[in-house]
């Protein structure tokens, strides 16, 4: 088992000290960090606690990056081979479930690890500036440290369990989301069931429901962050969140070994996956893709990238029991709970819901749309085709905006049913330039997306979202730095603006001229 | 100078080079592919075969010279091009959640063609791939020789003129490659031309009429496969098969300008080796006759193809 385990690290941390892309990383995160530094010093003058500001703002930044490596890095530790169709043969070489469990998964926590503790350091200069203590940064960093144990175990084992690291990433994220507000939602549900009378206030439900509740709630790392950071802090360092999420760990980590064989017995490779509808012959007519239409490739992603007409009505069932659930669970928690259908609730939550909606549905597309090309190596014969590069980019596009009419149907449902509410939103954010800088956000998210799915094989979404985090944090750091005293930043918001729209140029070239690139190989 | 009727070529490629960063992998590279011809390009791995193709089928550009396919250039007609031509990459490059119907379909839509047309050329590729009866079957199903059928059909779709086909036998079992090569015959008698690449002589010999071999991005040999065969092999080798055994070796070995006599074990036959310059087949032939042996047959070593394109090519590991 030892030499199993030690390959796979050695290998692992070969691969990772030969990479460019490591360093690169490794090297901005500590940029950002000693730029963080700098502004809070130069705050430091102007606001208290300038310390305690630089540490909360590092572990926030940390914790994202942790979370967003839970979906993309570790849920991707074994699928990844068994993507590439290498777990058998390193079970023939006689690596074992623990091996390729240790070599591959806690490798990577390994690694995480090591960059948390080449933070640490800085972090001890935040003392220096003043307003935290080392007690407070020991804390935050062993609260910390077994958050990313309990993230990683957890990828470990649902890269175990699934085939596929688009599924692996999928779940990861769907339990990440139970686990973050999950415990808050059930609170909302015990207060309005109390509040209707259907649970009685002073009994052994509701007091020992609410303790459980507490409890989960406690072990919320961003729940913690906040006790740890807050003024007169002296709890001790091992907390109900640390002795939990290395409980769970453990858990994770002794599932995944156990579940190994079960789940990884036969090797199959990434199989091109046929969406749900089925083939011409045979089957009723709606079900069935059609003849191809005059403008091939939008066919082609519509129906084999966005599930076709299917996984439209699909998407359409599912979404509207979607925000039907959210108008019962909003009215459910409501001062006044009832069943009575509003109006204009209705359409604020169609509205946001399908936002919601669209975004992930965007990330899915922009993140797969020429990955799938390069993965299954089509890219080259489209590419032939007698057709230009950016008219084949925009009629890939164009497939899968098509996709996504239910999320569009029922925002301009929301918007019907509310537009009085909209439109008066709309005006107060018109006039706002941070509106369009945050719209501006999504539509660099998307191109930088598009464009990093061609270079990574894993994880485009996750990474695009911690760069436009980072980005922004550091932005409007630099921002507050700068008109700290002298203006409210509106200007800024107007040059960020132009910049976004500037970058968007940029990324959308990048990507044309990158599928020119990966069509040639 | 070219004759007033001589056919121009369907393929002009005149002193290509290309490098990816430090690495030359086309230097000053020049030959022809007449009109309805099958045209063999061999070379090992790592030699350039690949590269040129992605030149001439538009996906790169050449960084020197120039490649002219039915006249026009690759890099200022590349539509034209790209409606006259059809590349098969050396990978399967398919969309496998598709139907072989789907993915023809696709591609003549993609193309330009309409519903009607597409029908009709659908079915007559199908038919021509012997793949008519799997039309509703999903490709990722399919064999692998019948995956490469599919992606044979792909590329006539669009009716090009000439066929560029990177390593089409690849991994496939004898079986599939001779069913290969029996369809490549059946486009040739069609009027198309056709340019394969292949890094086993061999297997072109009995097909080409033509072949260019490329080693290390440098052109060894383009022509005709006899005349691979005349430059190469100054000492051919044929063999005598004989009705019964008969001990010929010391009479085979007294003839003028026969160089070595091996004979064939466990057959009746004899391995003959002369020397082109003191000699000729016929006049060995001639000899052979003289002798009264009971000759059966008298052909060449095909054997030595090989041995030519070991003699033009370098030894090593390459890159």
């Amino acid at each position: 088992m030892i030499r199993g385990t030690m390959a796979l690290m050695d290998r692992a941390l070969r691969v990772d000290s030969r990479s460019v892309r490591g360093h690169l990383i490794r090297f901005l995160f500590v940029g950002l960090i000693v730029w963080c530094l700098v502004v809070t010093q130069l705050q430091a003058m102007l606001i208290s606690a300038a310390g305690l500001e630089f540490v909360r703002s590092m572990i926030t930044i940390a914790l994202f990056l942790i979370t967003l490596g839970g979906v993309s890095l570790f849920a991707t530790a074994i699928t990844e081979e068994k993507e590439e169709q290498t777990l058998g043969l390193l079970r023939m070489a006689g690596v074992g479930p623990a091996s390729l469990l240790l070599g591959k998964g806690v490798t990577r926590i390994l690694i995480a690890l090591l960059i948390l503790a080449a933070q640490f350091p800085f972090m001890l200069l935040g003392i220096t500036l003043g307003g935290v203590l080392i007690h407070q940064v020991w804390a935050a960093y062993v609260a910390i440290c077994a958050y990313l144990i309990m993230i990683g175990n957890a990828g470990l084992f649902v890269s175990v369990i699934f085939r596929t690291s688009r599924m692996a990433s999928f779940t990861m994220t769907l339990a990440l989301l139970v686990y973050f507000f999950g415990p808050w939602l059930l609170q909302m549900v015990l207060a309005s069931a109390i509040a209707v009378g259907n649970v009685d206030p002073t009994g052994a439900f509701a007091a020992n429901a609410d303790r459980i509740l507490q409890k989960l709630s406690a072990a919320n790392i961003f729940v913690r962050s906040g006790v740890i950071f807050s003024s007169g802090f002296s709890e001790p360092l091992i907390s109900f969140q640390v002795v939990f999420h290395t409980i769970s760990a453990g858990v994770f980590f002794l599932l995944s070994w156990l579940s190994f064989d079960y789940f990884n017995r036969e090797e199959r490779g990434g199989e091109a996956e046929r969406p749900l509808f089925g083939r011409r012959t045979g089957k009723p007519h709606w079900i069935a893709v059609p003849r191809t239409w005059p403008n091939a490739l939008v066919w082609k992603d519509f129906f084999f990238a966005g599930g076709g007409w299917t996984l439209m009505v699909a998407k359409f069932i599912l979404y509207g029991l979607i925000i039907l659930g959210v108008v019962i669970f909003v009215e459910a928690v409501s001062p006044n709970p009832s069943l009575s259908w509003d109006r204009e609730v209705l359409g604020d939550i169609a509205i946001w819901v399908s936002l919601v909606l669209l975004f992930a549905e965007l990330c899915i597309y922009s993140s797969r749309i020429f990955r799938d090309e390069i993965r299954h190596r089509t890219l080259s014969s489209i590419a032939m085709l007698p057709t230009s590069i950016p008219a084949l980019v925009y009629s890939k596009w164009l497939g899968c905006l098509l996709a996504t009419v239910p999320a569009l149907t029922y925002f301009f449902a929301g918007v019907f049913l509310s537009p009085e509410d909209f439109f008066f939103v709309l005006e107060e954010f018109a006039d706002e330039p941070g509106f369009y800088y945050l719209l501006m956000q999504f539509v660099v998210g998307f191109h930088l997306c598009t464009l990093l799915s061609m270079y990574i094989k894993y994880g485009s979404v996750a990474v695009t979202v911690a760069l436009l985090f980072v980005g922004n944090i550091l932005t409007v750091m630099t921002v507050q730095m700068l008109t700290w005293g002298t203006s409210d930043g509106e200007a800024f918001f107007v040059l960020g603006c132009m910049a976004s729209m500037a970058l968007t140029a940029i990324l959308h070239a990048g990507v044309i001229l990158r599928v020119g690139v990966m069509a040639q190989r | 100078m070219a004759s007033v009727f001589e056919t121009p070529p369907v393929l002009d490629v005149q002193r290509l080079s290309y490098a990816f960063k430090n690495h030359r992998a086309l230097i000053n590279v020049n030959f022809q592919v007449q009109p309805q011809s099958l045209h063999g390009f061999v070379g090992p791995n790592g030699a350039g075969k690949t590269t040129t193709l992605k030149i001439i089928c538009t996906l790169l550009q050449p960084q020197a010279g120039s490649v002219r396919v039915f006249g026009m250039d690759v890099v200022g007609q590349v539509k034209e091009v790209r409606r006259r031509i059809g590349f098969m990459p050396d990978h399967f490059s398919m969309y496998r959640q598709m139907t072989v119907y789907e993915y023809l379909d696709f591609f003549g839509a993609a193309y330009g063609l309409a519903q009607s047309d597409r029908d009709r050329v659908i079915a007559d590729v199908l038919a021509l791939t012997d793949m008519d009866g799997r039309k509703d079957s999903l490709i990722n199903g399919l064999s692998r020789g019948m995956q490469q059928r599919v992606s044979l059909a792909r590329v006539l779709v669009n009716d090009p003129d000439l066929l560029l086909l990177d390593e089409p036998a690849s991994g496939l079992d004898p079986r599939a490659r001779i069913e290969l090569m029996e369809i490549l015959q059946e486009l040739r008698r069609m009027g198309k031309t056709i340019f394969i690449s292949s890094h086993i002589l061999s297997e072109l010999a009995e097909l080409c009429d033509s072949v260019t071999i490329i080693d290390r991005g440098l052109i060894k040999y383009s022509g005709d496969m006899d005349g691979l065969l005349v430059d190469a092999a100054a000492h051919p080798t044929y063999v005598l098969r004989l009705r019964e055994s008969v001990d010929a070796g010391e009479q085979l070995q007294s003839l003028p300008g026969v160089l070595s006599v091996s004979p064939l074990e466990g057959k009746p036959a004899w391995s003959v080796t002369y020397d082109r310059e003191l000699t000729d087949t016929n006049t060995v032939l001639r000899g052979v006759l003289d002798l009264g042996l009971p000759v059966a047959s008298f052909t060449e070593d095909r054997k030595h193809l090989n041995q030519a394109f070991m003699d033009l090519t370098e030894r090593g590991v390459r890159a």
